[in-house]
């Protein structure tokens, strides 16, 4: 060998920790090879060894110095990352000595404390006894609330509940104490910290209960209260909820919140939640914030389930629309806790401005709900939203608004790929866009889709759209871009096709659009060669797309970039065919790209645009 | 020929040859010497670090195999990530080397050939 492998090795620097075992031989094996090959070629020139290896040299450069920059080029990483963990631990060592040592000063320091603490405390305790034998009863208060029903002496109610809520003098923490009424009507306290409490009072049976009222206890006095509350009764209550007709069919919720709050009429405060839905059924439900949006959680109630409330003044407080969950095309999810709901929108009344209903006693109440008309607006919007989603899928809602007309079916594109004359090898047909543009030979795209079953296929309204979206559209500024054609394949062709093995095409095109700018869907009405394969039952491979002119200048070019049907980025907006259904009125037709023409019409460009029409 | 023109594309050049099929270093020095008639001259000490630099960046993949001398040869061939890179690197250096072209020579008709200006290829 003309050059020593070990002297190469030397110069090296001596094994690394984290060195991979095999780096240096594979160093020294690829330079050796390089060098090898580098003297045969010179060997060729002159049979003059030492003159050969010289030249090599030359050229090469010094075989330790490329060896030792490879090296140290592999190793980098390696010692950088074994650098940096031994500082971490380190440091992390040093800073779990210095908590050791903080944690043990802290510890004796604390025990000192404590220790004279304590002596402290016993001697106090000592005085303060020989001093006042009863000076712990004279810190605390007692409370005796009494209620009654209409007037002063009237029947005292049993079973009511009496909370105190405040905060005690000499404590941060508050307290909180509840008690029942006895047959007397009273609910006693104490002995209790003195302090500011704010008393209510509760009808459990009822979910009714007293606006609060403040009261003060002193130490060592006691406190007593008669409390006068009016009887209520229970009364029925009919919801009736109105709905505009578009509404009526869909199963939608409306979720109620009543509130009585107003003192003027009554201590009493009530608040009761009840939901109806567009089919008359009530619902109880419970409201639950989530990350994605507000849900509902409603369980439906009985056929003869009564809305019962208290007798009292109400105002409508809230009111929450809510739809089927968006999940698995638009069923509502259920669980334990009942079934749930997305929520279109809610309107609050904050302002206190909210409807005013009387639930009267002794007679059914009859109150109806009206759903603000903007809401209403804003329901019928997510409703056909929700329509056309589901028709959709994953599929851009945004092509919806580019189509006349109602999309029943959605087939995915299932083979696609650009071919481009000026690198006419390129068959990369797996990358994830297409594109079709006017210069330089041109640049075409071609596509198929499943085949379409005859019953699908058929019906006067029906048209197929092909549906690709531009991400970038580049037009020309001196000269009009042409037409793109749509040809028909007449060949089988595999995805990863160059421009060099493009399958044969028909010679005409089945049809020509204008060239559109801006970025988005792009619609390429393909009915009348859907219908063909339909009636002839013959094999079809699919279409090629290219501008009538491909003879365009690199400054003066034209072309869409469509995202293909590998668009990882970008799922929602892949190739797509779209059945659409035309309204039965026969004015629409399918909205394509500017001008539609076809074999069965005269084709000249900027000619009017005519409707294709099916040939038998 | 001004080195640092060179630097800024061994990258791409590195990538071109080894698409067209798997090969060594030695080979592409070759490859890239007599494709450009002589114009490249790719030198050893920029050659394989930047072959294991690619390597170490997932765009090539090495493997060994003994030659006949009974030597170990070291093949790199480009993986998937190589060839959506070198398509990137190809649209680049062509809008590159066309609005250098059109800086240079003056002319918007692009006479002679400037370079063309690639369609959409986004790997």
């Amino acid at each position: 060998m003309l050059w020593d492998k070990n002297e190469i090795a030397e110069s090296l620097p001596p094994v690394h920790r984290v060195e991979p075992p095999s780096l240096r031989a594979e160093i020294l094996d690829e330079l050796a090879d390089h060098l090898a090959c580098a003297m045969q070629r010179e060997l060729r020139r002159t049979p003059d060894v030492k003159a050969a290896r010289k030249a090599v040299i030359a050229r090469f450069g010094n075989p330790a110095s490329v060896a030792r920059a490879l090296w140290f080029q592999a190793m980098k990483e390696a010692i950088m990352k074994d650098r940096i963990m031994l500082m971490a631990v380190g440091v992390l060592t040093l800073a779990v000595v210095v908590l050791a040592a903080f944690s043990w000063v802290s510890l004796r320091e604390n025990q000192k404390t404590n220790r004279s603490l304590l002596a402290a405390l016993k001697e106090l305790r000592a005085s303060s006894s020989a001093a006042n034998p009863s000076a712990v009863s004279s810190d605390l208060a007692n409370a005796t609330i009494k209620v009654v029903e209409g007037q002063e002496n009237g029947r005292p109610i049993q079973g009511f509940r009496v909370e105190l809520r405040g905060n005690p003098f000499r404590d941060s923490q508050d307290e909180w104490l509840a008690q029942h009424t006895n047959g007397e009507g009273v609910a006693s306290f104490g002995p209790i910290n003195p302090g500011n409490y704010n008393m209510k009072i509760s009808d459990e049976n009822k979910k009714m209960e007293t606006i609060g009222e403040g009261i003060t206890l002193y130490g060592g006095r006691g406190f007593e209260k008669t409390v006068v509350l009016p009887e209520v009764q229970e009364t029925d209550v009919h919801l009736e909820l109105n709905l505009p007709d578009a509404l009526k069919e869909k199963p939608l919720v409306v979720a109620l919140s009543f509130v009585a709050d107003n003192r003027k009429a009554s201590p009493w405060y009530a608040q009761h939640k009840i939901g109806i839905a567009s089919d008359g059924s009530m619902y109880s439900f419970s409201s639950e914030l989530e990350d994605f949006g507000r849900k509902l959680f409603v369980q439906k109630l009985p056929a003869a389930s009564r809305f019962h409330v208290p007798a009292l003044e109400y105002r409508l407080e809230e009111l929450e629309v809510g739809l089927p969950q968006k999940e698995n095309g638009g069923d509502s999810k259920s669980d334990e806790r009942g079934v749930k709901y997305d929520v279109v929108r809610k309107t609050g009344h904050e302002s206190r401005s909210g409807p005013v209903f009387q639930a009267l006693p002794g007679v059914e109440n009859k109150w109806k709900i009206e759903i603000p008309q903007d809401l209403v607006a804003q329901i019928e919007t997510e409703v056909k939203a929700r329509e056309i989603q589901k028709v959709l899928g994953t599929v851009d809602p945004g092509v919806a608004d580019r189509v006349s007309g109602k999309i029943v079916k959605v087939y995915p594109v299932v083979k696609d790929c650009m071919v481009l004359a000026y690198i006419p090898d390129w068959n990369r047909g797996d990358v994830d866009n297409t594109a079709v543009a006017n210069n330089d030979g041109g640049v075409r795209t071609l596509l198929d889709w499943p085949r379409i079953a005859g019953e699908e296929g058929a019906g006067e309204g029906r048209r197929f759209l092909l549906a690709l979206y531009s991400r970038e559209t580049t037009i020309g500024v001196s000269t009009a871009p042409g037409a793109i054609g749509i040809y028909e394949i007449l060949g089988d062709w595999p995805e990863r096709t160059a421009w060099k093995a493009q399958p044969a095409v028909a010679k005409d095109p089945r049809a020509k659009f204008n060239f559109e700018p801006g970025d988005g869907w792009k619609l390429f009405d393909v009915t009348p060669i859907i219908h063909e394969r339909g009636e002839t039952g013959r094999t079809a491979y699919g279409v090629e797309l290219r501008f009538a002119e491909e003879n365009r200048t690199s400054q003066d070019w034209s072309g869409y970039a469509f995202v293909s049907r590998e668009g990882e980025k970008e799922p929602a907006r892949r190739p797509v065919l779209l059945a659409v259904d035309i309204e039965s009125s026969g004015a629409a037709a399918a909205t394509s790209d500017a001008s539609i023409t076809s074999r069965a019409a005269a084709t000249t460009e900027g000619a009017a645009p005519s409707v294709p029409t099916r040939t038998r | 020929m001004d080195s640092k023109l060179l630097s800024g594309c061994v990258e791409m050049l590195l990538l071109e040859t080894v698409s067209r099929a798997p090969t060594y270093g030695y080979a592409i020095t070759q490859e890239v010497l007599q494709r450009s008639e002589g114009y490249f001259e790719l030198k050893e000490g920029s050659l394989y670090p930047a072959l294991h630099r690619m390597e170490s960046q997932g765009w090539l993949e090495s493997y060994w195999l003994d030659t006949e001398d009974g030597r170990r040869r070291k093949y790199y061939r480009l993986t998937a990530l190589g060839a959506t890179v070198c398509v990137a690197k190809r649209a680049e250096w062509e809008r590159f080397s066309q609005a250098v072209g059109s800086v240079v020579r003056g002319n918007a008709a692009g006479a002679g050939g400037g370079a063309r200006l690639a369609a959409p290829v986004f790997p």
